[in-house]
């Protein structure tokens, strides 16, 4: 189940918050909330993924385990065997589903070899909830975090409907005391709300709408694209993905406050960055941070010689991409931002601080735009022919009616795509808050209209049964 | 911040909005057919353990939802408004065009060469038939000045005479005779994909010329207006509620005593139109009652011997009230829905000297009725 949908709109969230509402928090030592939360959330999973779900409970089940084990022996070398034998299952469950067909074509390319491919379906959000149980039993390791020692909230943590399927990546530090208490209040509820709404409208109206353009262009044959329709194409990439992206990151904080947890914010504006370090500071916050804890640092950072620095960085990035789906586009991909970086980092860094800020966006859009055209196609061969559009190579020109149709078609989604992927509301929202009308009857009357009518459009797309894809079906 | 009074009503405005559709829908009688889109809404899907493993279970689910959400109607042409608010001149693969005109778009196509192969192969067992080909450019083609500015289109003329350039036998070719009639009459409607009576007269004329047939001049014909209220396909595709309804003209001969025999349906009439089609919204089906596999025509005011076999898409129900009146008995075969051999009917049938095969050029390539005649 997807958030932006009918059933979950209308029938699953509701009758989960009103139970969720109705039970008390604890009584005779169960925790009736964490129960109605596991539940729904076991249901939301199975909703889409009947068998996989297996999967999940298999996963969670020996995290758990090897936790406890790894709390209850003193010695290292014990603590260390529970740990290997998490990682490496958790990884090798991954591994088979995500990377097996993946390795199997690299294997027949090179011995020429025709090993059938096992076609097997990823499980939905698998990429997310491994990372997040891994991050659980090596924060246990290092005694960071204490184990859990209730199975099934361990579980509940897991399989959080709001955050399961498309992130963030939840650490269970970040939520563990609130798994035992926490504030459920109506202002939680109310500013939950407005951000699930928020991340509704980010997801059907602008990434929806926009997606849409990407894959007409991208359907347009290759020797009919001009320059410009190229490059606006990958502009409407670059934004149906942050849109889509962030908009589930909303929901999932969103809904998150309105059950009382607080999750880590994912996304902060990663277009109005001035450098790729920038940009990857401010982009799926929950990833990078995972990969900076849990590889880049214990395989000493920064804090090593240079050429060791940049052989992590790389490492990093290289296992950013691979995350992104089993595909040689993605190993591109991470290798591309990993060099960069280290360009950045060892070359640039001097240079660019005296650059104009406009140069500084303008090198950091083009950069990004770049990736985002290396991660849209997953076919070498219609990737380096696209660029060669992008660049005037075999291109239909440079301008031509194609473009000029489609500009003037979604001009305006463009133009609000733009406005809110730089801190506009935030801004708006800080002067609106010194202001007494904001506060008054007539504020709030004019606050809840924009919002029921946000509703109201969301629900017509959705009821139209417009164009609405699940991007994160290969994460 | 601090707290303010209104906030604690804003959670309960919106959580009333939602639970208000969630009852009206689980409340409501659910209808089966939507007339505004002409079609059947989705029904409660069947629970079976292997529906819920393939996710079938799930899928209808999310589909018998959203077809039977409460005001969808209301809730569709919310869409369209706001699609036209941002600038969009294309909802849903249809252009919306200056004089209320809506217009298909015409896909790339890519089953040319196939088509070309199946007629040649059809024609080489069968070359005693005088054959015929007329692909029909659609409102695309014919309406070109009225879509969007910049709309980018294929053109339908450069594809229709690559094919016409590798077939074998004759070929009729509409498309001037289509774009001068459309001075003077609408040779398509405007919230339809079909072609209007006249722009079928107009190509019946080129058919004539084509095969030495005297036609009917348009002055012999008492051309009536059978409904002002008709809200074609594309009208329900787009959801454009205000535009004005299309008019459905007919073209009466002097002579019209017919016996039509829908022949899988054991059902003979003695008229080429129904009635009942105009109370509803799928009114082009008042052309010989919509699809059918085989229509065999007799006109009984002519004994010359002569037998035509059409074989076609929706669009030639509106061309055969003009070919009837110069054969004693058209066949009609929609091979999309016919499943016999096309060649075993013709010999069955040693009286078929005349072939008509009849496709616009979208459901030429999309349909693909077409590739099932050899």
């Amino acid at each position: 189940m997807v958030f932006s949908s009918i059933p979950f709109l209308f029938f699953f969230f509701p009758l989960f918050l009103i139970l969720y509402y109705i039970v008390p928090f604890k009584s005779y030592h169960i925790k009736w909330k964490n129960v109605i939360l596991l539940v729904f959330s076991l249901f939301f999973y199975a909703w889409g993924e009947p068998i996989y779900i297996l999967l999940m409970l298999f996963s969670t089940f020996l995290d758990y385990n090897c936790s406890r084990m790894m709390n209850r022996y003193q010695e290292k070398k014990k603590r260390k065997f529970f740990l290997l034998l998490s990682v490496v299952i958790n990884l090798g469950l991954l591994g088979f589903f995500k990377y097996s067909d993946f390795l199997i074509s690299i294997f027949n390319n090179i011995f020429h070899l025709e090993i059938p491919l096992l076609n097997l379906g990823l499980p939905i959000g698998i990429s997310f909830y491994t990372f997040q149980t891994m991050s659980y039993t090596i924060d246990v390791y290092r005694r960071d975090v204490m184990p859990e020692r209730n199975y099934f909230t361990y579980l509940t943590y897991v399989s959080m409907f709001p955050q399961l399927i498309a992130g963030p990546i939840v650490r269970y530090q970040t939520v563990s005391e609130e798994l035992y208490k926490r504030d459920i209040t109506y202002a939680n509820f109310n500013s939950g709300l407005k951000r699930f709404i928020q991340g509704l409208f980010k997801k059907v109206l602008i990434a929806n709408n926009i997606g849409f353009l990407w894959t007409t262009i991208s359907t347009i044959p290759m020797n009919e694209l001009s320059v410009m329709t190229a490059w606006l194409g990958i502009l409407a990439f670059a934004f149906q993905i942050y849109f889509d992206f962030s908009a589930y990151s909303d929901m999932a904080i969103g809904m998150g406050r309105m059950l009382g947890f607080h999750y880590l914010e994912n996304f902060n504006y990663p277009y109005v960055s001035k450098s790729i370090t920038e940009f990857w500071r401010r982009w799926h916050i929950s990833l990078s941070t995972w990969f900076r804890d849990y590889v880049y640092i214990p395989l000493g950072g920064s804090r090593v010689k240079r050429i060791i620095n940049i052989r992590n960085i790389l490492i990093v990035w290289l296992l950013t991409g691979i995350w992104h789906g089993a595909a040689w586009n993605f190993v591109l991909w991470g290798l591309y931002f990993g060099i960069l970086l280290v360009i950045e980092k060892f070359v640039l860094k001097k240079y660019m601080e005296k650059w104009p800020t406009w140069v500084r966006h303008l090198y950091a859009c083009f950069f990004i735009l770049i990736g985002w055209l290396i991660f849209a196609f997953d076919d070498m061969s219609l990737l380096t022919s696209y660029a060669e559009k992008m660049f005037g190579i075999g291109s239909h020109g440079i301008l031509d009616s194609t473009f000029v149709f489609y500009l003037k078609n979604y001009f305006i989604i463009i133009l609000v795509a733009f406005i809110f992927s730089i801190p506009v509301y935030p801004w708006i929202k800080e002067k609106l808050s010194h202001k007494k009308v904001y506060y008054s009857a007539f504020g709030f009357v004019l606050i809840l209209l924009v919002y029921l009518l946000l509703l109201l459009v969301v629900i017509s797309y959705l009821v139209a049964d417009s164009y609405n894809p699940f991007l994160y079906f290969r994460f | 911040m601090k707290n303010i009074k209104y906030e604690k009503l804003f959670g309960i405005v919106v959580s009333l909005f939602i639970l208000t559709f969630s009852a009206i829908f689980l409340f409501s009688r659910k209808i089966e057919f939507s007339e505004n889109e002409n079609r059947y809404l989705a029904r409660f899907p069947h629970f079976s353990f292997s529906n819920l493993q393939s996710g079938k279970l799930t899928e209808g689910l999310e589909d018998y939802l959203a077809d039977h959400f409460p005001f969808r109607d209301f809730f569709m042409s919310v869409k369209t408004k706001t699609e036209l608010t941002i600038g969009k001149e294309m909802i849903d693969d249809v252009y919306i065009g200056s004089d209320e005109y809506l217009i298909q778009n015409y896909q790339k196509p890519e089953n040319g060469h196939k088509i070309v192969d199946v007629l040649n192969q059809f024609y080489g067992d069968m070359n005693y038939i005088n054959m015929n080909l007329m692909l029909v450019p659609t409102s695309i083609t014919i309406n070109e000045e009225k879509l969007p500015s910049y709309a980018p289109t294929y053109s339908q003329v450069e594809e229709m005479n690559a094919i016409y350039s590798k077939i074998k036998f004759d070929t009729i070719d509409v498309t001037e005779a289509l774009k001068s009639g459309n001075q003077e009459y609408p040779m398509f409607y405007r919230l339809d994909h079909h072609w209007t009576s006249y722009g079928a007269y107009y190509a019946y004329l080129e058919f004539c010329k084509s095969n030495n047939i005297t036609p009917l001049a348009i002055t012999e014909f008492d051309i009536q207006e059978v409904t002002d209220n008709f809200n074609g396909t594309l009208y329900s595709k787009t959801n454009l509620y205000t535009l004005r309804p299309d008019k459905i003209h007919i073209f009466i001969p002097k002579n019209h005593h017919y016996e039509v025999n829908y022949v899988f349906s054991n059902r003979i009439t003695d008229t080429l139109y129904e009635e009942k089609y105009l109370d509803q919204k799928d009114k082009y089906s008042y052309f010989l009652d919509n699809n059918h596999p085989l229509i065999t025509i007799t006109n009984q005011d002519i004994h010359n011997g002569n037998e035509l076999l059409i074989i076609k898409d929706s669009y030639a129900n509106s061309i055969i009230p003009f070919l009837v009146n110069h054969y004693e008995k058209v066949h009609v075969i929609d091979p999309r829905f016919y499943k016999f051999s096309i060649e075993d009917y013709l010999r069955e049938n040693p009286n078929i000297r005349d072939l008509l095969i009849l496709y616009n050029m979208n459901t030429v390539d999309q349909d693909l009725g077409i590739l099932t005649i050899g």
